[in-house]
C-alpha cells in the first residue's frame, strides 16, 4: 500500500490515457453512515447471538381446532365448488350461502328431549293403564266362568251334592253377583297380580284376553280385508287404543 | 509495521472475552471505510454495499477466533469482502438473466441510475468501462488502481499468483482504455 509511485508509473507505461484520468471517487455514502456503522453491527451481533425463544401467539392452541376445521371445510367446499363448476358455471357462481333464517334466540331456547326422559314418561303413563285394561280382560273371563258355573249348578243339582262346601259358597256368591250386577265392585277388590296369576293358571293368554276384552267381534275385519291390505290390522289395533 | 502490530494487539483483545466487543468495534472503525469503498465499487449501489459489508463483518466476528496470522488482518478481511462481493454479484447475475428483462448489463444500469451520474464526465465513463470487466478482473483493477495494493498483498486477497495478477491488470487497463476511446 505504500508504492503509489510504482503504481502510477506502471499505469503510465500501460495506458497514458488512463493515467491522465483523475481518480475521483464518484460514489457517495449516506451522511453519518460510518459513524453509526460499528454500533449497528454490534446490535446485529447481539441479536444474532441471542438465544432463539420459541413462542406461539396468545390463544394459538385454543383456536387451533377451529382453525383446522375451518380449513378442512374450506377445502371441502372448494372441491364441491369445482365439481359444481364443471357441471354448471352459472350454478357454481351463485354460491351456497344459506338464505333461510330462524327467529332470534331460537337455538338458545331449543330443548332437546333426551332418551332418559322419554323412557321415564313411558313407564309412568303406560303401566297403570295397562293394568286397568287387564282388569277388563280378567272381568270378561271371570264373568264367563261365573255364568258357566251358575248355569252348571242350576242344571246339574245331582253333581252339586258331590261338590264340597267351598263350591256351594262360590255358587252362592256368584248368584249374588249376578242378581246385584256388582261385577265392577267385586273386581276392584282383586289385585292386578292376582288377576294375572289367575289367568295364567287357567292357561289364558293375558295379551289375547286383553285384546279380546276390548274388541267388538262384529267390528273385526274379514280375512280378505287383512290379507289384501297391510294397513288393515294396524288400523284395528289403533282403534283398540292399547 | 506499526499498523500490523496494532492489529496483533486487537486480535489478542478479541480473543479475551472481556475485551472482545471493544476490540471488534475498533477493528470495524479502523477498516470500515476502506472495505466499504472496495465493496461499493464492485456492487455499485449503496444498499447492496451495506448488505455485503454487514455480512462480511458478521463473518469476521464468527471466524476471527480461528484466524491464523499467516496473513495480515486487513488482507484477510479484504479476502472475505471480495469473496462476498463475487458471491453477491453471481446471485444478482443469475437473478437478472432469469428475470423477464434478461438484462445482463444490470451494473451499468445501476450506475446510470445514480443521482450524481454524468455520462459525459471522464470519471463516470471510467466507471462504466470498469463495469464491463469480468468480476474477478474488476476486483484486480480496483484493488490496484484505487486501493494501490501491492501485488504480493493482492495475491493473498485473491489467492492468485502475482504473475497472473499482473497479466490480469494489464488486460483490464487495455480494455478500459479501449472503452474510453470508443465511447
Amino acid at each position: 500500500m505504500n508504492q503509489p509511485d510504482n503504481i502510477l508509473q506502471e499505469l503510465q507505461e500501460l495506458s497514458p490515457i488512463l493515467a491522465s484520468v483523475p481518480r475521483y471517487n464518484v460514489f457517495k455514502a449516506p451522511e453519518g453512515y460510518f459513524e453509526d456503522f460499528s454500533s449497528m453491527m454490534l446490535l446485529k451481533i447481539h441479536a444474532m447471538e441471542a438465544p432463539a425463544v420459541m413462542a406461539v401467539p396468545d390463544g394459538y392452541f385454543e383456536s387451533l381446532p377451529a382453525t383446522i376445521m375451518a380449513r378442512i371445510k374450506m377445502e371441502e367446499q372448494s372441491e364441491v365448488l369445482a365439481e359444481t363448476r364443471e357441471i354448471s358455471a352459472t350454478v357454481a357462481g351463485i354460491g351456497n350461502r344459506n338464505v333461510f333464517t330462524v327467529p332470534e334466540g331460537y337455538f338458545e331456547s331449543l330443548k332437546i328431549t333426551t332418551p332418559e326422559t322419554v323412557s321415564a314418561t313411558a313407564k309412568v303413563i303406560s303401566m297403570p293403564k295397562r293394568f286397568s285394561i287387564f282388569k277388563y280382560a280378567a272381568a270378561a273371563v271371570v264373568t264367563g266362568m261365573i255364568a258357566i258355573s251358575a248355569y252348571f249348578m242350576l242344571n246339574n243339582n245331582s253333581n252339586m251334592a258331590s261338590s264340597g262346601s267351598n263350591q256351594v259358597a262360590v255358587v252362592k256368591k256368584a248368584n249374588q253377583i249376578l242378581e246385584n250386577g256388582s261385577f265392577d265392585e267385586e273386581l276392584n277388590t282383586i289385585s292386578d297380580a292376582a288377576i294375572v296369576n289367575f289367568l295364567e293358571s287357567k292357561g289364558q293368554d293375558v295379551e289375547a284376553a286383553l285384546v279380546a276384552s276390548l274388541t267388538n267381534e262384529k267390528e273385526l275385519p274379514t280375512a280378505d280385508e287383512y290379507l289384501f291390505d297391510d294397513n288393515t290390522l294396524d288400523n284395528v289395533l289403533k282403534t283398540i287404543d292399547l | 509495521m506499526t499498523e500490523h502490530l496494532e492489529d496483533k494487539e486487537l486480535l489478542l483483545q478479541f480473543k479475551t472475552e472481556a475485551t472482545r466487543e471493544a476490540a471488534y468495534t475498533r477493528i470495524i472503525k479502523k477498516y470500515q471505510e476502506k472495505l466499504y469503498w472496495h465493496i461499493r465499487r464492485m456492487v455499485v449501489e449503496h444498499e447492496d454495499a451495506n448488505d455485503v459489508l454487514q455480512n462480511m463483518f458478521i463473518k469476521v466476528w464468527k471466524h476471527l477466533d480461528n484466524f491464523r496470522e499467516d496473513s495480515q488482518l486487513y488482507t484477510w478481511m479484504y479476502r472475505i469482502a471480495t469473496n462476498e462481493c463475487l458471491s453477491f454479484l453471481e446471485k444478482q447475475k443469475k437473478r437478472a438473466t432469469t428475470s423477464m428483462s434478461g438484462n445482463e448489463d444490470y451494473l451499468s444500469d445501476k450506475l446510470a441510475a445514480d443521482k450524481d451520474f454524468d455520462g459525459k464526465k471522464l470519471e463516470w465513463k471510467l466507471q462504466k468501462a470498469i463495469q464491463q470487466l469480468p468480476e474477478k478482473q474488476k476486483a484486480v483493477f480496483n484493488l490496484r488502481y484505487f486501493e494501490e495494493m501491492p501485488y504480493n498483498e493482492m495475491s493473498q486477497v485473491l489467492e492468485t499468483s502475482e504473475g497472473a495478477l499482473k497479466a490480469s491488470y494489464h488486460h483490464a487497463v487495455k480494455k478500459i482504455e479501449d472503452y474510453i476511446l470508443n465511447h
